[in-house]
C-alpha cells in the first residue's frame, strides 16, 4: 500500500525473531499492506486499516522480539506505541574491574569498553539473546588481559634510581649482564602492553560500529541513531544478525572440532591418558569457567565497514557496507566472509604448533620458542647432509614453517636480482636456500614470510571447506571479489601466486606441470569473467600475465611476471603440500560439506526465486550465501538489473540469512 | 592444550609478528592503518620485501633448481 500524501494510515513496525516465518504468510492482505527490509524492525505494515494493523501484531506477538505502532493522521504522526520497554537494570551485567590499572588513558579506555560491553549486553538480552554468552565470555578474557597490563605496566613506572644502586652492589660486569637482562624484560613487557591496549581499542572500536548497527531502530525507534544514512530510520539490525550468523556458524564448527589442539596432541603423537607438555588446568572446579571461555574461543565482533573490503583482525570481522546494497552480486557476496573467518582459525592452527608451554597455561615468549626451534631446524640441517636425519611429525610441520620463510626470502631476493640483470632467455635457475647467521634473520624472514604464509593456508582451507573442493567455484569468486578492490590493481602478481598455490592443492605432478595446470584453471575462470562482461580489464590483465604459463599456450614471452612466477612458484609449493597433509581435517570438510539445505539442487543452485517467501526459516546460511553465489555467477553482468532490484534482492538474502530454525536459536534464561 | 593456553598462544604470536606495535581501528582514522602484520581487507596485500640475502657465512640448507627451458624443478 502506498498512501497518498496528507492521508492518514497507521504504520506497524515488527521485529520478528525470525523475519521468514512472518513474511511466508499468504494472506492477501498481509501481502498487500507488507513490506521488508534489513532493519531489526524487518517487516512493515502500513494500512489505512488500524484495527487489522493492531490484530495481525497481537497475533504474531509471540514471534518478535518487539512492536510499535505509529498512527499517521493528515500527514502528521500523532501517536506512537510499542509493547513493554523493561527498564535497564540497575548495576551493570558485566564488571571489568580496572582496580591496579596505573596508566590514565587506559583506564578511560577499560571504563570506555565496559559502558559499551554492557550497552551491547543490555540490547543483546531483548533483541540478539542468542550472543549474551559469547559477550560474557569475552569480558573473561578482557579480564585476563587487564592482568597482564597491570603487570606489565610495571615498565612504565621504573625508578632508575633503584637499578643503579642494584649494579653498584652487583659491581660492573654481573651489573652489565644483569641490566641486559632486565632491560630485555622490559622491553617486552612494553611490547606486551602495546599488544594488549590495543586490543582493547579494537575491542571497543568494533563494538562502537556494532551496537548501533545491530541496535539502531531497536525500539522505541524514534530514540536509536545509527550511522548507515541510507538506513537511518530502521537500521541495520536483521543484517547485522546475518552476518554474525554466517561467522558464529562457522566458529561453532571450529570450536566444537578443537582441531588445533588436536592437530598439536596428534603431532606429538601422546596417548590420551598421558598429558603431552602442552596440558592446561583440568581442575574439575574450573570446569564451568573452562567452558565459558572456550565459547568465546576464535571468535570476533562483526560489524559492517566504511572501509571498500571484507576485513578480519584480532577483534573483528568486518563487511562491507555497500554489501547492504549489492550482497547478491557475486563480486559483494558474503561468501568472502569465510576467508576472513580463517584467518582466525589459521592463527591459532600456527599458534598451536609453535607454543612451547612455560607452566600450564603460559605458553612461553615467542621468541624464545621459536629461537628453540630453528635450533632444532639447524641440528636437523646438518644431520640431513650426514645422511641420518630424525624428526618427529611435530618437528617436520615446524620445520616446514621455517623454510617456507627461508625460501620465500632467498626466492624473492634472487627474483630481485634476476629482474635487474639482462640474461638469456629460459636459462636454469638456482635459488639457495640458507638460514641466516643470527637468529633475528631468521625472525625477520619469518614475520615477513608470515603474510603470504598466512593467505595461503588461508585459501587452500577456504576452498576444501567452504567451496566444496570446487577449483571453478572457488577461482570465480575470488576473483570476481578483487575485481572491485581497489588495491589489488597494484600488487596483481602476488594475487596471482595465490591463487596459483591455492589452485595446485588440487593438482599433482611435477612443479612446473602443477603450475600449467593451476594457471588453466585461473585462466578458464577469468574468460568466464569477461565473457560475463564483468571485471573485464582485471581479468584482461591477469590473463596477459599468466597466458605463457599454460601448457596449451604457444607463447614463449618470457616476461618479468614468468621469470618471478616461476622461482616464487616452486618455492613455496611445499607450503601447500604441507597444508593439505596436516592443516586440512577431513572431519571439518565433512562438516561444512552436510550444510543440511534443501533449498538447493543437488550442484548447489539455488532452487527457489531471487525474493521467495515460501520458506520459513533458513538452517544453513553458508549454504545460502553459496547457492546464491553460483547462481549470481551464471547471470550476465553489467546493469542487467536495475539498482532497486538488486537492492530487493541483497534484503531478501539478509532477511533470510538471519532466520535461524527455533532449535537453533538460543534465548537468555 | 587448554583453550587458555591457546588463546595465550595466539596473542603470544601476534605480538611476536606486530613486534609490540599497534594497529588502529577504522573509527580513529576513518580507514584502515596498517601496522607491520596486516590481515585486513579483500584477502590482504602484501608489501613487504624480505631483507637482502647475504649467502656468505649462512648455512646452507638446499638448492631449488628450476630448468625453465625444461619446466622441471628440483631440489637439492
Amino acid at each position: 500500500m502506498v498512501p497518498a500524501e496528507n492521508s492518514s494510515f497507521t504504520i506497524g513496525f515488527l521485529a520478528p525473531i525470525r523475519p521468514l516465518e512472518i513474511l511466508c504468510d499468504t494472506d492477501a492482505v498481509f501481502q498487500k499492506n507488507a513490506l521488508f527490509g534489513c532493519g531489526l524492525c524487518s517487516v512493515v505494515l502500513v494500512s489505512e486499516d488500524a484495527e487489522w494493523v493492531k490484530q495481525f501484531v497481537n497475533d504474531v506477538e509471540s514471534k518478535l522480539y518487539g512492536w510499535e505502532i505509529w498512527t499517521v493522521r493528515d500527514g502528521k504522526l500523532v501517536d506512537r506505541s510499542n509493547d513493554a520497554i523493561p527498564a535497564p537494570p540497575a548495576e551493570p551485567a558485566i564488571v571489568l574491574n580496572t582496580e591496579g590499572v596505573q596508566d590514565d588513558s587506559t583506564i578511560w579506555m577499560i571504563q570506555e569498553l565496559s559502558l559499551n560491553l554492557n550497552r551491547f549486553y543490555a540490547n543483546a538480552r531483548r533483541f540478539a539473546p542468542f550472543i549474551t554468552d559469547e559477550l560474557k565470555t569475552l569480558a573473561a578474557e578482557v579480564r585476563e588481559l587487564i592482568q597482564e597490563i597491570i603487570v606489565d605496566e610495571t615498565a612504565l613506572f621504573i625508578d632508575p634510581a633503584e637499578i643503579d644502586a642494584k649494579r653498584g652492589e652487583e659491581g660492573e660486569q654481573g651489573a652489565d649482564e644483569q641490566s641486559q637482562q632486565q632491560l630485555d624484560t622490559l622491553l617486552r613487557q612494553k611490547k606486551r602492553l602495546n599488544t594488549n591496549v590495543d586490543l582493547l581499542v579494537q575491542l571497543n572500536s568494533a563494538f562502537v560500529y556494532a551496537v548501533g548497527q545491530a541496535f539502531h531502530a531497536a525500539l522505541p525507534i524514534h530514540q536509536r541513531g545509527g550511522h548507515i544514512s541510507q538506513h537511518a530510520l530502521l537500521g541495520t539490525g536483521s543484517a547485522w544478525r546475518a552476518f554474525h550468523r554466517l561467522c558464529s556458524s562457522a566458529f561453532a564448527i571450529f570450536r566444537t572440532s578443537r582441531f588445533p589442539e588436536r592437530l598439536r596432541q596428534r603431532l606429538e603423537a601422546t596417548k590420551p591418558d598421558v598429558h603431552s607438555t602442552l596440558s592446561g588446568s583440568q581442575d574439575e572446579s574450573d570446569n564451568g569457567e573452562q567452558e565459558l571461555s572456550e565459547l568465546r574461543l576464535n571468535t570476533r565482533i562483526v560489524h559492517f565497514s566504511a572501509r571498500r573490503g571484507f576485513g578480519e583482525s584480532d577483534g573483528a570481522i568486518t563487511c562491507p557496507s555497500q554489501a547492504l546494497q549489492v550482497c547478491n552480486e557475486p563480486e559483494w557476496s558474503l561468501s568472502t566472509t569465510t576467508h576472513e573467518i580463517l584467518h582466525a582459525h589459521v592463527r591459532e592452527l600456527i599458534a598451536a604448533i609453535l607454543v612451547e608451554a612455560l607452566e600450564p597455561d603460559v605458553p612461553l615468549p615467542q621468541e624464545q620458542a621459536l629461537a628453540k626451534i630453528v635450533s632444532d631446524y639447524q641440528k636437523f640441517s646438518v644431520a640431513q647432509k650426514r645422511g641420518n636425519p630424525r624428526r618427529s611429525q611435530l618437528n617436520e610441520v615446524r620445520f616446514g614453517l621455517i623454510e617456507f620463510a627461508l625460501s620465500y626470502r632467498n626466492a624473492v631476493d634472487k627474483a630481485k636480482t634476476k629482474h635487474q640483470i639482462t640474461q638469456p632467455e629460459f636459462e636454469v635457475e638456482e635459488i639457495y636456500i640458507t638460514l641466516p647467521r643470527e637468529i633475528e634473520g631468521t625472525f625477520r624472514a619469518f614475520k615477513k614470510s608470515f603474510r603470504l604464509l598466512e593467505e595461503t593456508v588461508v585459501h587452500i582451507l577456504d576452498l576444501h571447506y567452504f567451496y566444496g573442493g570446487d577449483s571453478e567455484l572457488f577461482c570465480d569468486s575470488v576473483w570476481y571479489g578483487w575485481s572491485i578492490v581497489p588495491s589489488v590493481i597494484e600488487k596483481l602478481d602476488w594475487y596471482i601466486l595465490r591463487s596459483l598455490l591455492a589452485l595446485a592443492s588440487r593438482t599433482s605432478g611435477g612443479d612446473y606441470e602443477r603450475l600449467a595446470a593451476a594457471a588453466e584453471i585461473l585462466s578458464d575462470s577469468l574468460n568466464r569473467i569477461r565473457r560475463q562482461k564483468k571485471g573485464f580489464v582485471i581479468a584482461s590483465e591477469v590473463l596477459r600475465r599468466i597466458d605463457p604459463l599454460r601448457q596449451s599456450s604457444g607463447s614463449r614471452n618470457d616476461s618479468a611476471f614468468f621469470k618471478w612466477i616461476d622461482l616464487l612458484f616452486p618455492a613455496c609449493l611445499p607450503l601447500v603440500d604441507l597444508t593439505t597433509t596436516f592443516f586440512l581435517s577431513n572431519a571439518l570438510q565433512r562438516e561444512f560439506a552436510s550444510r543440511d539445505n534443501d533449498l538447493t539442487d543437488e550442484d548447489g543452485r539455488w532452487l527457489l526465486e531471487p525474493v521467495d517467501f515460501s520458506i520459513k526459516e533458513v538452517k544453513a546460511p553458508i549454504g545460502l550465501i553459496y547457492a546464491r553465489l553460483r547462481s549470481g555467477l551464471e547471470a550476465e553482468g553489467i546493469r542487467s538489473l536495475p539498482h532497486d532490484e538488486i537492492a530487493r534482492r541483497s534484503a531478501f538474502m539478509l532477511v533470510a540469512a538471519s532466520s535461524s530454525p527455533v532449535d537453533v536459536d538460543q534465548h537468555a534464561a | 592444550m587448554s583453550p587458555k593456553l591457546l588463546r595465550r598462544a595466539v596473542r603470544e604470536l601476534n605480538l611476536f609478528l606486530s613486534g609490540g606495535t599497534a594497529t588502529f581501528p577504522e573509527h580513529v582514522f576513518g580507514r584502515q592503518r596498517r601496522g607491520s602484520v596486516d590481515r585486513v581487507g579483500n584477502r590482504g596485500t602484501l608489501d613487504d620485501e624480505p631483507d637482502s640475502v647475504d649467502l656468505e657465512g649462512e648455512m646452507h640448507i638446499k638448492i631449488i633448481r628450476c630448468d625453465r627451458k625444461n619446466r622441471t624443478v628440483e631440489k637439492v
